[in-house]
This record gives structure tokens, C-alpha cells and sequence, in this order.
């Protein structure tokens, strides 16, 4: 269903068993052998990131067909991906994983379908823009063909020490945090304040520069905040609630991507 | 740890690769026995890529024949690996002969058995003698019996005995073998409680073992040649047993320290 082509890059959801294996490896080559994650015995044999997740969601990829081509294996060739999850499916598994972490009951309380997104990463010799491009078109033509109207899930920051990342939590909270009628809380149990610098104490400049790109992305497009932010050991993140209602995004990547589909489609 | 359907992939193409072979075996086992061993070890070749096992030589298998090979045993896969490389015949306790499969699959690999507790027996070694003196190669596990693949056992000299007659002990090359698993395809060494993953000794029971195995991602195998020796320059079968029984524990405390 979803395929946008552009030069070698691809963009698709996985179809196959292997396919998703070879986003789950390329999650574990960021998570744990970039950042650090702790890896337990089960994924340092098989190097690949497996949650329980997994089988329930669709995974999108982004592939570079020129890459490795011999052999000609999927694995080599997925250089992004990100794990998508709606509401209906999470209601039949037993909830979103971002529900392990934050209070997602003010979002859910709104009606429609929602789309949790997740794990999302990019190879380390693919982190320009095009690739973070492609997966974003990617989720506007699943947002569309679902007719989903919120997005969220959590974005990670690298650490987890919350004083080292003051001033970009500072920053979010002050200002990107999301109205009262759709903000999620981090859970009672594992809540970080997020306000840990006065306002005028925050370089903003610098704490956008210091934004991953993912994150940087999400609030390009109007993403917002929830409240607190969790410390994720296992990960070695400290993660925050991104939340997007779909409009926004409308607004800017869909416009763009939807007006080349069309002009692709036209010609 | 375990992936079902890749075990249960690596099952049915095991299957249907033996069924396929198992055709021709049979028609070559009578008129041709020697062709026979080619076979088996396709076979064995075709299984290690089938379970995963990427099987790394260090040094040279001796090529006069007879030699007999002496390797330490860690676990059935042994068979296949050893059984890859070299154009030899194995010798087995004599229960293999009655388990269902693997004795038809022993016996078209010409593996010659014997009865542990009598192996001394004049009769018993007449047959390892026959064969040896016939040319063929031989595969011993010294120790009697499969270890976790952590250290060598003591090897049981009474198993040389084959090696008395004064003919034997000049025409009969003598080779030890080192077996070691030591990773898994990816890079995770096999140590400690992983070392069951593969090695398979003790009372651990065979179907239940081969189907984990099955599901892992695969082993690499190393296999240490060492120098051959000949059966007459030592003064007697201990000594024998002594000299291969080091060669092994020191080529896997190597592959160890390497690894």
C-alpha cells in the first residue's frame, strides 16, 4: 500500500517475517550498539531488538535497494524504520508500550482511531534528511489511508541523568507542552519534572540544537509534550510523550508529499 | 532464545535432505562401500549448513590412510562436522546401532561399533583391526563418553588396544583432533550455561535437544588438527593415550583462550 519511491529509497511497510527481522536488527544496532541500551541474552544471540510488541504492529522501512546487493538480502537494505501501532490493535494486545511509561488516558479519551509511533531509528550512514523524510511521508500516507487523527509515542533523549538534559527539558516544557485536554503524564511512579531550570535560565537556541533530529522532526511539525519525563534504564534514554494531532501535520509534510504523489499519479 | 520456526525449517529441510541421499546411499552400500563414505560426507557437509555450523580448520588432516583420527566429543554434531572433513568412518558404542534412523544413517556412514565394557575383547578389535588394516580411516572419541566441551576428559587408553598388533602399530598414522564450539554466528561466545546449547552430554535427552538446537542461530566450530604421530614411537598405549589426551586439552585451551 505504501510506496514512495524517490531515486533508491523506498518507503513500505513490512510484509514478511524477514522483513521485519531486518528492522528489528537494525533497531538493535542503534539501541544497543550505538546507544548503549542493555542488551539481555535472547537479543545478543539473535542481535535483533524483539519486543512483545512486535508482532502485533506494522513496521515501516525505508530501503536503500542500491545497498549490498549481493546478496540480494533485505537485511542489508533497511536503513530506517519505525513501528507503528493503532488503536485497534493495541486494544486487542493489551495496550500501547508507551503506556508502560506515561498516563495516556486524557488522548484515549478522545475518539477515533490513534496511532502510537515507536523505535523508530536510522543506520548511522543514513542520517540525512531524506531518510527521516521518507519515513515521515511514509506515516502521512498510513495516517491518511487509516484516517487517524492523533499521534504520539515517546521520544527518547540520550542519558539518563535528568540534570545533564535541564535545559533541553526545560526547554520542551516551556515551550511545546500540550493544552490539558490532550497531555499525557508520565506515571506517578516514574515521573521526572521536566522543569528543572527557571525560564529565563534557558538557552533556546541551544536546547533545540541539542534535539535529536527524531524529536526535531516531531516538533517541526507541531508535535507537543506531554507532561514529566521517564527514565528508561534499560534503553539508557530519558523518554518524553510526543503528541501530534494529525491536522498539523496535514498542514506541512502531507501537503508537500501528497502534492508530489498527486503530480507522480497525474503524470 | 529459541526460534521455532527456523528449528522448524531446519527440521524438514534436514528431512528431506537426508531422504534425498538416502536413495543413493543404499544402492552404493554393497558393491561400493568406499563411495559410500563420499556420501556420508556430503551429507554431513549439508547438514552443518543446514544447523548452522560454519566448521573453521587450523591445520592439516593427515592424508595417509589408515589414520586414526582422536578427537575429544562434545556432542552428537561432532559426527557431522568430523564427519565433513574427513573421508573416515566413526566408531560408536554399540546402543547407536539400535536407535531408530540414526543406525541405518551410522551404519551407511560405515561407523563400526563396539561394545564399551568388553572392548578389549580379542573379537571387538579384530574388526577395528580389519578395518585399519583394509586401509580406512578411523574416528575415536577418546574419553568414552561427551563432555560440556569445557576441558578434555581422560582418554581410555583400553580404547588404543586396537593399536597392539605390531603390524598396526607401524602402518596406522595417529592424529589428534580438538573440537571446540566456541561462538554463536554473531558473535556470542559459547560459555558457561551456553555450552548446553550445543554440547550435549550427561543424561540430557537427544529429541528435545536437537530441536533447541535447531532453533539457535548457529555455532562456529573450530577444529584443531595436530601433529600425527605414529603408534610405534611410543613404549606403550597409556603413553599413547597420555601424548593425544595433552595435544587435545592444550588445542582447546587455546581455541578457549583465542575465542
Amino acid at each position: 500500500m505504501i510506496r514512495t519511491a524517490n531515486g533508491d529509497l523506498i518507503v513500505r511497510l513490512a510484509h514478511k517475517r524477514r522483513e521485519v527481522a531486518a528492522a528489528q536488527a537494525l533497531r538493535y544496532q542503534v539501541f544497543y550498539r550505538e546507544m548503549g541500551a542493555a542488551a539481555d541474552l535472547r537479543t545478543k544471540l539473535w542481535r535483533r531488538d524483539v519486543d512483545r510488541f512486535d508482532p502485533a504492529c506494522d513496521h515501516l522501512l525505508v530501503i536503500d535497494r542500491a545497498r549490498r546487493k549481493m546478496p540480494p538480502m533485505i537485511s542489508g537494505q533497511v536503513v530506517g524504520t519505525c513501528r507503528l501501532m493503532r488503536r485497534s490493535v493495541a486494544d486487542r494486545r493489551g495496550g500501547f508500550y508507551s503506556e508502560s511509561e506515561f498516563d495516556l488516558a486524557p488522548l484515549l479519551a478522545h475518539p477515533g482511531e490513534c496511532l502510537e509511533l515507536g523505535r523508530s531509528c536510522v543506520d548511522p550512514d543514513y542520517r540525512a534528511r531524506a531518510v527521516i523524510d521518507h519515513l515521515w511521508s511514509g506515516i502521512a500516507e498510513y495516517v491518511q489511508a487509516h484516517g487517524i487523527g492523533l499521534m504520539f509515542g515517546c521520544a527518547s533523549l540520550p542519558g539518563t541523568r535528568p540534570d545533564e538534559l535541564a535545559p533541553v527539558l526545560s526547554y520542551l516544557h516551556q515551550h511545546h507542552l500540550a493544552p490539558p485536554h490532550c497531555r499525557p503524564r508520565a506515571l506517578p511512579g516514574r515521573h521526572v519534572e521536566m522543569r528543572r531550570l527557571p525560564p529565563e535560565k534557558v538557552d533556546t537556541g541551544a536546547a533545540w540544537a541539542a534535539l535529536p533530529p527524531l524529536l526535531k522532526g516531531y516538533l517541526w511539525l507541531g508535535a507537543a509534550v506531554g507532561d514529566g519525563a521517564v527514565v528508561d534504564h534499560q534503553f539508557n534514554t530519558t523518554d518524553v510523550c510526543v503528541v501530534l494531532p494529525t491536522e498539523r501535520v496535514t498542514a506541512r509534510y502531507f501537503q508537500r508529499y501528497f502534492s508530489r504523489l498527486e503530480a507522480r499519479e497525474a503524470a | 532464545m529459541h526460534d521455532r520456526l527456523l528449528a522448524g525449517w531446519r527440521a524438514l529441510t534436514l528431512t528431506l535432505w537426508t531422504a534425498g541421499l538416502l536413495l543413493p546411499a543404499l544402492l552404493v552400500w554393497r558393491p561400493c562401500p568406499n563411495y559410500c563414505i563420499r556420501v556420508a560426507r556430503l551429507w554431513c557437509r549439508g547438514c552443518c549448513a543446514i544447523v548452522g555450523l560454519k566448521v573453521t580448520r587450523i591445520g592439516r588432516p593427515a592424508a595417509v590412510a589408515p589414520t586414526l583420527f582422536v578427537a575429544n566429543h562434545v556432542s552428537y554434531l561432532d559426527v557431522i562436522v568430523l564427519g565433513s572433513v574427513l573421508d573416515a568412518a566413526f566408531v560408536a558404542k554399540s546402543e547407536v546401532a539400535s536407535w531408530p534412523l540414526i543406525g541405518l544413517l551410522s551404519r551407511l556412514g560405515r561407523t563400526l561399533f563396539v561394545q564399551r565394557r568388553t572392548l578389549q575383547s580379542a573379537r571387538q578389535c579384530d574388526t577395528l583391526a580389519a578395518r585399519l588394516r583394509a586401509g580406512a580411516s578411523l574416528v575415536l572419541f577418546a574419553e568414552g563418553t561427551s563432555t560440556d566441551g569445557a576441558r578434555v576428559r581422560p582418554f581410555k587408553s583400553a580404547l588404543f588396544g586396537v593399536l597392539d598388533p605390531p603390524d598396526l602399530a607401524a602402518a596406522v598414522t595417529i592424529q589428534p583432533v580438538t573440537i571446540a564450539y566456541t561462538r554463536f554466528r554473531g558473535g556470542l561466545a559459547i560459555e558457561h550455561a551456553l555450552r548446553a546449547c550445543y554440547a550435549w552430554y550427561g543424561d540430557m535427552a537427544l529429541a528435545p535437544h536437537l530441536w533447541s538446537a535447531l532453533g539457535l542461530p548457529g555455532a562456529e566450530v573450530e577444529l584443531r588438527f595436530h601433529d600425527p604421530v605414529a603408534g610405534r614411537d611410543f613404549a606403550s598405549r597409556k603413553a599413547l593415550a597420555g601424548h593425544a589426551e595433552r595435544q587435545v586439552a592444550d588445542g582447546l585451551a587455546a581455541l578457549r583462550r583465542a575465542a
